[in-house]
């Protein structure tokens, strides 16, 4: 009996794969897609006669084309690749904060150090005063504005973390109902290939954000984090980010106790963000500032403006409590033990006098500090309590400053003779020493055949023997060498009278000027909070530009000019250099990064080739193959049509 | 076989096209603003590199500006100077037809000449350059020369007022030019000679080294005059006032002879000079002597019948300062006597010492400019009245003065010369160094433009190549043979 079922199947077969085809064609360019091919098997045969005959063609599967190591290839690739970017684009914005333009960090400290070097010229103009203090107040606000800018990518950074994390849970989720209805599908001898292909573009989107890896198992996949090697199957998995008060991340298993450490993907580039580069490039941009303040505070505490010695001067780092010692009270810079010198001026005589206070801020509290000051003549100082502010304030006539200028005339306690001795000049020598001298004979200054004065310094080193009697011009400078002279005016001496004076090259050792900020440059500790004082805003003309109250000395100005090459930062590097230092540093990293970036991205591309090699649809070649289909099936028609006509003859005949 | 399909010949084309735009954004940008690198990232190294010379040419341009600032009152000051130079050789010319003027009674018009010269150099000396005292070393702010006329010390004097040290402008780290000069190194004098003393009281120079400068007018005060027991001749009541002669026991004598026996008349006489006749009724005679010594003295109780000589015993006082601070006679080799007015110090021999008086000093080649100037009026003026042979000499020493003020002058010239030259070398090399800094950054931070171009039409051909092999790609359609 002719059967019209063996037409019907290759009819049905072909139709089938037609069918695929046009799936196929319809999908060329759909992103994730892989084409599909039926398996067309031939059907069971039956016995007839004395013969297996065949009973047609039937199709015992579509399959997937897809390499499983290109796909799993591809899914780290974008797992590394959403790494790198987003890693390049937080590098981006710390790089646009750092990148020298006009108006940039690096143009506001040559500016300046330019107005400072115009200021030393001519240290009294008061319009080049002003300009410095505008370049100083513009230096500090791109301190403000990069510290700003830092802060807010954290801040930024942080939000889209929590974004990130909210969103990769819903596509865990669906993943995970995608899985288990792909489970069940190939349970029950299914191929769900729209399935599959929905699972690997979900699977591919999550890597952008963690490193995770799709397993073919069984039924379904597990998946891994790579640099955990934590897997999860079936059930429901979520993450969630945990947030230190140091503005750090750290991310674990929602209602678990793992920790997650991505080795890639956009989260693990946020975490090494959040807990590395941001706060590193924080802490340069911040040891800068500090070092800035430090240095040009502790340079203006230690000159004189060009009105002279001050006679009232509050602090305005204040203390937590004035009953504290200094190291624990709360001031953002350390302070050492030493001697902190005050020259207090009278300005009836117009006699400097020479002081010093030991201060130990271990042991020393502000009111101590208060109490060691007024013990010096003509001098008092005040805490109080509700602003933990020290005030020093001199008696009236009297004015002093932290200059360490040589004392006007030697101590006398120890001289019998009644011949003046005096000093001028200003130490330029790099440490504080003390000059001894002792007079070798006794006689009248200018006259005595013999009059010599033997000078040592404190370690006992003899520096020289100088005549006094006859050839010395009574009243005429002696230079002592580095900046110190001494005149001896005329009168007696006598053989042992002694004096000596302290020759001072840094007046604060201890650093208290600049911790409690008394007449500072700079208000604030870092970065964030950097300004100008206050009160050389008001009155730029108390920029402290001498060491003396010459008018046109500039000595100050100098050291502060000094900085410039200063090796100030980590002492190894002046500010400028640390400050291309870390420019340097982030443009490596973003270059690195780019590098990298392109590199994978080229990958990416090879990969996606690859797959599409394998899995792409080629309309040509499925037109092809759809002719094939169709010359089969039109074959079939004809099958069914011979058979239909043959049987047709046949009933012919009967009838 | 590896398969190509339409997809991937389309990812392929926008992938290449995206890397090539992305060339050709970074060539736009070259070619539109000049330079190399839009930031840092773009070559870190170059970026480095360009850094550091940015921050050197900066420093050089610092430089160059504080070379040009001190540069400027360098140039103001040497001209002043050279001109200061010019008035003192006219002072000189002057001295050297004092002589010859004073003889013929000329000598109203060269002290008028040397007034006016000294009014340009006091004014040369005080000089201001934008707001600040060029010859005030450090203390720019204060007015350097003043000459005080302070009648206690008879003769105007120069002070110095500035600060003694140079006012600074550092060029460089190792380098340090002065922008204001210590007016006392220029102007005032740095040696000492003898001090001479023109007068006839007996004071001659101490062994010391005096500190006073120019001249002085040095008085000897005659305080008390005490007699010899015996003679009964006592002080006059003018006496402490007018009595001229001063010495220890025995410097002076009063020879008294009482010619009426009874010490009631006689005669005295003074270091041998003039006999005077006295009787027991007066109480202020007046001796003199040969050199025109005088004392008054009381001769109401002469010994009756004394004749005989009677040493007399005379003490003084030292002063400079016009009798502000006076120092007791005590005729030794090596008195000190301060000026209260100048803190200075001469060192007197007040051993022989033996009449009151006034002993004009001059402390040999230390006058400064000015003061050699008004001591050159003075002695055109010839105020001390002296002697034509001292009035010479001192006009000798003038002229000494002047060509010592001129040497002066002349080294400050050359030093400050020296050191323009020295900033005009250092502005050349600066200059230099600069244009090779400017080379090096703009071979750093610049495009290559010619570079840029070709590139740019490397990348728009590539383009072009992209695009027509996916057009030749996506022409090859099966359906286009499909009837």
């Amino acid at each position: 009996m002719l059967n019209f079922n063996v037409g019907l199947s290759a009819l049905r077969s072909n139709q089938m794969a037609m069918d695929v085809i046009g799936n196929n064609i319809a999908n060329a360019n759909t992103p994730g897609y892989h084409r599909q091919a039926v398996q067309q098997v031939q059907a069971a045969p039956v016995y007839d006669g004395n013969f297996w005959k065949g009973t047609g063609v039937e199709v015992s599967r579509i399959n997937q084309i897809a390499s499983a190591t290109i796909e799993m290839a591809l899914t780290a690739n974008i797992a590394d690749a959403g790494n790198i970017r987003q890693s390049l684009q937080i590098a981006n914005q710390i790089e646009s904060s750092l990148t020298p333009s006009t108006g940039s960090i690096h143009a506001r400290f040559q500016e300046f150090f330019d107005e400072l070097n115009s200021l030393q010229v001519d240290p009294q103009s008061s319009s080049q005063q002003r300009m410095v203090i505008s370049t100083s107040g513009s230096l500090a606000k791109e301190f403000n504005t990069i510290s700003n800018e830092l802060s807010q990518l954290k801040s930024t950074t942080r939000q889209e973390v929590e974004l990130q994390v909210a969103q990769v849970n819903q596509q865990l989720e669906a993943l995970t109902e995608l899985n288990q209805q792909i489970a069940r599908a190939q349970a029950l001898g299914q191929n769900p290939n729209s399935l599959l292909d929905r699972h690997q573009q979900l699977v591919n989107q999550i890597a952008e954000t963690i490193d995770i890896q799709a397993i073919p198992q069984g039924n379904g996949f597990t998946y891994q984090f790579a640099q955990n090697r934590i897997s999860i199957s079936q059930s429901s998995f979520a993450i969630e980010a945990s947030f230190e008060a140091n503005g750090t991340v750290q991310f674990k298993e929602k209602n678990g106790q793992a920790v997650l450490d991505f080795g890639g993907g956009r989260l693990a580039a946020m975490q090494h963000a959040l807990n590395d580069v941001i706060p590193k490039y924080e802490q340069q941009i911040s040891e800068l500032a500090t070092a800035l303040i430090q240095s040009v505070d502790h340079i203006q505490a230690t000159g004189v403006n060009q009105f002279g010695p001050l006679t009232s001067l509050t602090s305005h780092r204040t203390v937590n409590d004035t009953t504290t010692p200094l190291s624990e009270a709360g001031l953002p810079f350390d302070m050492q033990s030493g001697e902190l010198h005050v020259t207090v001026y009278d300005a009836t005589t117009q006699q400097r006098t020479q002081h010093s206070v030991v201060i130990d801020p271990d042991v020393d509290n502000l009111q101590e500090v208060a109490k060691k000051i007024s013990q010096i003549s003509n001098l008092q100082a005040v805490t109080d309590p509700n602003t933990q502010q020290i005030t020093i304030f001199s008696s009236p006539g009297f004015g002093f400053d932290f200059s360490g200028q040589l004392p006007s005339q030697a101590d006398r306690s120890l001289i019998t003779g009644d011949a003046g001795i005096e000093f001028q000049g200003s130490f330029t020598g790099p440490e504080n020493k003390t000059l001894n001298f002792v007079l070798l004979d006794s006689g009248q200054v200018g006259s005595a055949a013999d009059l010599r004065v033997r000078v040592t310094d404190q370690a006992g080193s003899h520096l020289g023997d100088y005549q006094l009697g006859q050839g010395y011009e009574p009243g005429s400078m002696i230079d002592l060498g580095e900046g110190i002279q001494i005149s001896i005016q005329s009168g007696t001496l006598n053989t042992g009278d002694s004096f000596s004076v302290n020759a001072i090259a840094n007046s604060d050792p201890t650093g208290m000027l600049v911790g409690l900020g008394l007449n500072t440059f700079f208000e604030g500790s870092g970065a964030a909070d950097i300004r100008v004082s206050n009160v050389l805003e008001d009155q730029p003309a108390l920029i402290s530009s001498g060491r003396s109250q010459d008018a046109g000395d500039g000595g100050n100005l100098t050291r502060l000019l000094d900085l410039r090459q200063a090796e100030l930062v980590n002492g190894e590097r002046s500010m400028e250099e640390a400050l291309d230092r870390t420019t340097t540093a982030i443009a490596i990293e973003v270059n690195s990064l780019n590098g990298l970036e392109f590199d994978l991205s080229s990958y990416q591309n090879t990969l996606v080739r690859e797959r599409q090699a394998i899995s792409g649809v080629d309309p040509n070649e499925e037109m092809v193959e759809m002719l094939k289909y169709q010359r089969s099936f039109q074959a079939a028609v004809r099958i069914i049509s011979t058979i239909d006509e043959t049987l047709s003859e046949l009933m012919n005949m009967i009838r | 076989m590896f398969r190509i399909t339409p997809y991937s010949a389309a990812q392929t084309t926008i992938y290449h096209n995206r890397n090539q735009m992305a060339r050709l954004g970074k060539l736009q940008f070259q070619a539109s603003s000049g330079l190399q690198y839009s930031k840092p990232s773009e070559s870190p190294i170059q970026h480095n590199k360009i850094g550091s010379l940015s921050r050197t040419l900066d420093n050089l341009q610092s430089q160059r500006a504080r070379i040009s600032n001190v540069q400027q009152p360098l140039n103001n000051s040497v001209t002043n100077l050279i001109e200061a130079k010019d008035l003192i050789s006219r002072a000189r010319q002057i001295a050297q037809q004092a002589p010859q003027a004073i003889a013929e009674g000329s000598q109203n018009a060269l002290a008028d000449e040397i007034d006016s010269i000294l009014s340009r150099f006091q004014s040369i000396a005080n000089t201001e350059y934008q707001g600040q005292y060029m010859y005030a070393g450090a203390a720019s702010d204060t007015t350097p020369f003043r000459i005080i006329d302070d009648p206690r010390l008879g003769i105007p004097s120069v002070q110095y007022e500035g600060s003694l040290q140079d006012a600074e402008a550092v060029i460089s780290n190792s380098i340090s030019i002065q922008s204001a000069f210590s007016g006392s190194r220029i102007f005032m004098s740095q040696n000492r000679g003898a001090t001479q003393f023109f007068g006839s009281t007996g004071a001659v120079a101490g062994t010391g080294t005096d500190s006073e400068i120019g001249r002085a007018n040095l008085q000897i005060l005659h305080k008390l005059t005490t007699y010899a027991a015996g003679s009964g001749v006592a002080a006059g009541t003018d006496s402490v006032g007018g009595d001229s002669v001063i010495g220890m026991a025995g410097t002076h004598t009063l020879t008294i002879t009482d010619s009426s026996g009874t010490g009631v008349s006689g005669e005295v006489s003074l270091n041998g000079g003039p006999s005077v006749l006295w009787d027991n009724t007066q109480t202020n005679l007046q001796v003199k002597g040969n050199h025109g010594e005088v004392v008054y003295v009381d001769t109401t109780a002469i010994t009756a019948g004394f004749s005989g000589v009677v040493d007399i015993e005379a003490s003084g006082a030292l002063t400079l300062d016009g009798g502000t601070t006076e120092i007791p006679i005590d005729f030794s080799t090596n008195q000190v006597v301060e000026n209260s007015l100048s803190g200075n110090v001469v060192h007197i021999d007040s051993s022989s010492i033996k009449y009151a008086g006034t002993e004009s000093l001059e402390f040999e080649q230390t006058a400064d400019a000015m003061t050699a100037l008004l001591e050159l009026k003075d002695d055109l003026l010839n105020k001390r009245e002296l002697e034509t042979g001292e009035l010479n000499k001192a006009f000798s020493r003038r002229l000494g003065d002047l060509e010592r003020i001129s040497d002066q002058l002349l080294d400050a010239v050359g030093q400050q010369s020296v050191a323009l030259q020295q900033l005009d070398q250092m502005a050349v090399q600066n200059e230099n160094h600069q244009m090779d800094l400017n080379v090096r950054l703009s071979e750093l931070e610049s495009a290559d433009l010619a570079k840029v171009i070709v590139e740019m039409q490397s990348v728009q051909t590539t383009m072009q190549f992209n695009y027509a092999a996916l057009s030749i790609v996506q022409s090859n359609n099966l359906l286009d043979f499909l009837g």
